[in-house]
Parts: structure tokens; sequence; C-alpha cells
């Protein structure tokens, strides 16, 4: 029912601009025929965005309806496990090479 | 049953209740799948960096100093050092080569260990990442010898576009099938973000594809549809990508969990509902229909929705782990990034308004708020990622600490000093195009004042473009630091310490390395 109301809502879209657009040349002078612009490519991308926007409507639904938005405080931890639990830090920069003091090392040797 | 999942199987055999080191194990192989795909993608990617970083500083020098490069030693003048090839080159290697390459690398990698599952169909990956490598050097190649489209963001030739296309799709399908394999539980935030980037990205590009470039539209549609792809990329592409990074690695870096995960939520929704509405506000008192406009300005101001929550989210996630940005690079990358994000976006909405819009516009003021974007947001997103995955894919750490300070403090501050000299040299080109910074005040005999003259207005900006050439040296040196970072790692030059601490204290365990081994 969805999608059939879905499918229908953008070929109504589709259909008012193709309906809208003006493909008839326009004479303004009789050496001179000026084709108006077509606002056909512009429906198209207001298509594209309408179709973006109920891919998303459609994915909130399913989401909705397959519990992901249920116990949302505890979701936030999903990403944590046993073994890189709460609370562990999980990045730190490389330690610096000890550095050898050659001076006193030359001196050492000498 | 495949042997993915027979080994899968076998290291996770209750997913509920496995030991602490069967999580490792299990991470640790989850990691090693994604070696070869995000490998080639961020190798590739490091390459185009540096290619693109130097037509950067080529394309700023010209700017204010036309005579620099014009001709080759024995070859002369040469038609591809012309600002002109150089700029768009620039704009499509970091966008395509750079950018986008290791956002696919780090899509790869979140999607594996968010999914749960080891990568699979690891050969769509590897096909995908080759056919994008070679559109991007395709591209690049036509827009070098003058084939450019002409079309800002799609500069590329059409071939090079049908190349890239053809791997775009790849990696969607690849990503529907990650995530039709993923095992159960709860879809986080990030897959979210990475699946929506994944899926719409397509639509997008080909729908453009076709309207700009095979079956050519007339007149200033070109322009609305140009704007409605140029903004586009950045919001259901790069956003979601950045974001979905940051959404990871900062919980998982500090060890808290997000603050509000009901907040990231709804910033996920309400940026997937309002971003495919913008672009349009680039055309203000162009020849288009003003509601194509009024739409695209609406939408702009609706997107300090997910900006507030998003900021919020992050900064309260962060409270009272600020004090980490001193010992992890990851966070430190990942941090800068996300206030990044925060002050791009509300640039980005003040800059859709009329009143403001007339004045930045076709300034620097719009250079500068595409590289807090592209640059101080993601790039610095990608960078802190780069970071935390590297080590774990190749099990090796970074073999100096002390170039990924030099590499963090070049690009951010030479970042910094871009954004200030591109603002402050827009600002004052803007005011005076518009006439409101007028040469003479009005007066009595005047009293319209005397305007600037446009080479009046041009020669203003001269010492800003030369502290934005300064500032482009200085992250190139960021680069360079990172690059060879980078390579070293990839040679696992450096001492293997005993206790590896990017690694996780943990990973040192007997058992895990016995699992890894």
């Amino acid at each position: 029912m969805k999608l059939a109301l879905t499918a229908l809502s953008l070929a109504y879209f589709s259909i008012v601009g193709l309906c809208r657009a003006d493909f008839s040349p326009v004479e303004y002078r009789d050496d001179i025929i000026l084709t108006p612009i077509s606002y056909v490519p512009t429906m198209i991308m207001v298509v594209v965005t309408l179709l973006i926007t109920v891919s998303v409507a459609l994915a909130l639904t399913w989401a909705g309806k397959s519990g992901q938005f249920e116990n949302l405080s505890s979701s936030a931890e999903t990403i944590f496990d046993e073994g890189e639990p709460v609370g562990q830090v999980t990045d730190k920069f490389p330690p610096h090479k000890p550095r050898k003091n050659k001076r006193r090392l030359k001196g050492v040797i000498v | 049953m495949s042997p993915i999942s027979a080994q899968q199987s076998a290291l996770n055999p209750d997913a509920d209740s496995l030991t602490p080191a069967q999580r490792m194990a299990e991470r640790a192989a989850i990691d090693r799948s994604c070696r070869t795909p995000c490998l080639v993608f961020f190798g590739t990617s490091m390459f185009w960096l540096m290619l693109g970083t130097i037509l950067a500083i080529i394309a700023s020098t010209k700017l204010h100093t036309p005579e620099f490069m014009v001709s080759l030693p024995f070859f002369g003048d040469v038609g591809l050092l012309t600002f002109g090839r150089i700029r768009p080159a620039h704009l499509n290697t970091v966008i395509y080569g750079w950018a986008s390459t290791a956002a696919l690398g780090v899509c790869v990698w979140l999607m594996a260990r968010l999914c749960r599952v080891q990568v699979m169909n690891t050969w769509i990956l590897v096909t995908a990442g080759a056919l994008w490598n070679l559109g991007v050097f395709v591209g690049m190649l036509g827009i070098l010898l003058g084939w450019s489209t002409g079309v800002e963001w799609l500069e590329m030739p059409t071939q090079a576009a049908f190349i890239l296309f053809t791997s775009y799709a790849l990696m969607s399908v690849w990503a529907i099938l990650m995530f039709a394999n993923r095992k159960p539980g709860h879809i986080f935030v990030s897959q979210w973000y990475i699946f929506g980037a994944l899926f719409w990205f397509p639509w997008l590009y080909g729908c453009v594809q076709i309207l700009l470039l095979l079956q050519p539209v007339e007149g200033s549609v070109q322009g609305i549809i140009n704007w409605w792809f140029a903004h586009n990329v950045l919001g259901l592409w790069f956003t979601p990508i950045g974001l979905a990074t940051a959404y990871y690695l900062i919980p998982k870096v500090t060890g808290k969990p997000i603050h509000s995960y009901y907040l990231s939520i709804l910033g996920f929704w309400s940026l997937a509902l309002f971003y495919s509405w913008n672009g349009g506000h680039h055309l203000v008192n162009g020849p288009v229909p003003a509601w194509i406009i009024s739409v695209s300005i609406v939408a702009s101001a609706m997107m300090i929705i997910p900006v507030v929550t998003v900021a919020i989210n992050h900064h309260l996630t962060m409270k009272g782990s600020f004090h980490l940005l001193k010992t992890s690079p990851t966070l430190r990358f990942v941090v800068f990034g996300a206030m990044s994000y925060t002050l791009a976006s509300l640039q980005g909405i003040s800059m859709a308004f009329r009143i403001s819009n007339e004045v930045t516009h076709f300034t620097h003021y719009t250079i500068g708020h595409s590289h807090v974007g592209m640059y101080l947001f993601f790039t610095m997103m990608m960078f802190g990622a780069m970071y935390y995955i590297m080590p774990r894919l190749v099990g090796w750490e970074w073999p100096s600490a002390r170039l990924i300070k030099i590499h963090f403090w070049c690009t951010a501050v030479g970042g910094v000093v871009m954004i200030i000299a591109l603002a402050g040299g827009g600002i004052e080109q803007g005011l005076k195009l518009v006439n409101i910074w007028l040469k003479e005040a009005p007066t009595e005999a005047n009293p319209s004042g005397t305007p600037y003259s446009f080479m009046e207005i041009l020669a203003g900006t001269l010492p800003w473009l030369w502290v934005r050439t300064m500032s482009g040296i200085l992250i190139f040196i960021g680069h360079v630091a990172f690059g060879i970072n980078f390579v070293l790692m990839l040679l696992r030059r450096g001492e293997r310490r005993l206790t590896p601490t990017l690694l996780g204290e943990k990973s040192s365990s007997p058992k895990l390395e016995a699992v890894t081994a």
C-alpha cells in the first residue's frame, strides 16, 4: 500500500512536471526562433530529491518497526564489549624512542 | 557454508557469551580481513593527497604571481600549466582522489566492524578500488589535457565519470551484501550514516551526469543542477562519512558511550530529510525561479537541527576527556574535525541567507568555506581515522610520534590561517564589490561616494592570497610528515614494542597473539 502511494505520488509529480514544461518554440522575431528553457530537467532533479526523501521515510519506518529506536540509552554501548569495555582508552601516541646520550657514551669510550 | 562463515562460526560460537579474549580475537580477525582493500584505498589516497596539495600550491601561487610556472624548460609554454587547468585538477584530485578514496577505505573498515563480520567478497572492493583510481587518473589526465567539461566539481570527462560510477556501484553492492549479512542486533548510528552515503551518492552522481553531460540541459538550469550536485556531494557523501567516523571514534577512543544516543539518531534523520534540498542558495539573485532559491534557503536554515545535535553530542561526550587530546593522535584530529564541522555548518547556514550571500558569494569567502568543510572537517577526520585504523590493519604502530605531531600542528595551523586569509580577503572583496566599502565616503558633492575599481579590488586581495599560499606550504609540510610516517609504517620500520600503545595494552596478551599470529 505504502509503495503504491509512493509510486503514485512520484508519478503525479513527474506528470505535473512534464505537463507544465513548455516545449513549443516561441517566435520573437521572424529570423530568430528561440526555444524557451525547459524545466523538465529541474523536475527530474526534484523527483530524485523526492525519491531520496521517500527512501529516507521508508528506512525510518522500517527502523521504527524493527525496534531500532528502542532502548536508545543502551544502544550507545553496542560498540563496546568485554574486550574493549566502557572506560578503556584505546588510543595513545607511540612513545618517543629513548635517546642515546652520545656525548656521554663517547666519553665512556674515550 | 562459506569458508568465511565457517571461520566466523568457529571464532564466534556464541555471540552473547564470548570471553574478552574471544572478543578481541574476533575484532582482530575482522580488522585483518579489511587489510587488503583498506590498504588499496589508503595507499592510493595518500598519492592523490600529495599530488593534490602540490597542484593546490601551484594554483594558489598563480593567483598572486601569474607568471609562476607558465612554461617548462625545453618545452616552452605548456597549456596544462595554466590556472584554468591546474585549479580544477587540484579540486578533482583532492575530492575524488584523496577524500573519496580515503572515505571508501574508512567505510570498509567501519562497516566490517559495525556489522561484526569479516569482509566478504574482497574482490569486489579491490576491483572497485582499482576502477576508482583508474577513473581519477583518466579524469585528471583529461582535465590537464584541456578536455574539462567546465562544470564545477564535475570537470572530469564523461569517460572518467563512467568508470567512477561503475566503481561506486560496486561499492554500493558490497555495502548491501555486508549489511544483509550483518550479525543481528542494533544498527549503530555510524552505520546509518555510511549506508546512507553509499546509497544516495550514486543516485545523485548518476542523475547529474545524465542532466549535465550525457543529455545536457540548457541555460540557467545547468546552474541549478550544478549547484545542487556540488552542495549535495558534501552533504550526502562527505558529511555522513565524516560524522560516522566521529560517532564511532570519539566514544571508542575515550571509552565513553555517546552522551545522547537519541540526539545522534535525530541528527542523522534530520540531515537525511533536509540536506537534499540544499544547493539553490548558491544562485541568489541569479536567473532562476525564486522558489528554488527560497526552498534551498529554508532547507539550509533547517540544517541547524542536525548541526546542533551533533555539536552538543560531541561536546558532551568529550566533556571530562579533553585531557586525552594530549595523548591520543586519533582524538586530536577527530575532535578538531568535529569542531570544524560545527563551524563549517553554521558558516554555511549564515551564508545561505540572501543578505549575506550578496556580499560573500563569488568571493574568496566561499572558497574559504569550502576549505573549512573539506579540509578542516573532512580531511582532518580522515587523518584521525587512518591513525586509528592503520595500526590495526598492519599490526604495527606508527613509527614516529614526532611526525604525527608535526602533521597535526602543520595542518591545523596551516588550515586555520588559510581560512582566516580567505575569509578576510573574501569579506573585503565582497564589501567592495557591492559598494558598501567605498574608496571615498559620500560627500555633498559626491553623494554616492567613489567605489573601488575592479582592478583595485583585485589588488586588495593580493596580500590575503600570499598568506594563503604560505599556509598551503605549511599544510604540505604536514602532509609530507604524514606520508613519511605512512610509508615507514608499511615498511615496518621502527621498533616493535612489547607493550603496544596504539593497539591497547590488552592486545599484547598471549591469547590474542596466539589467535592473530
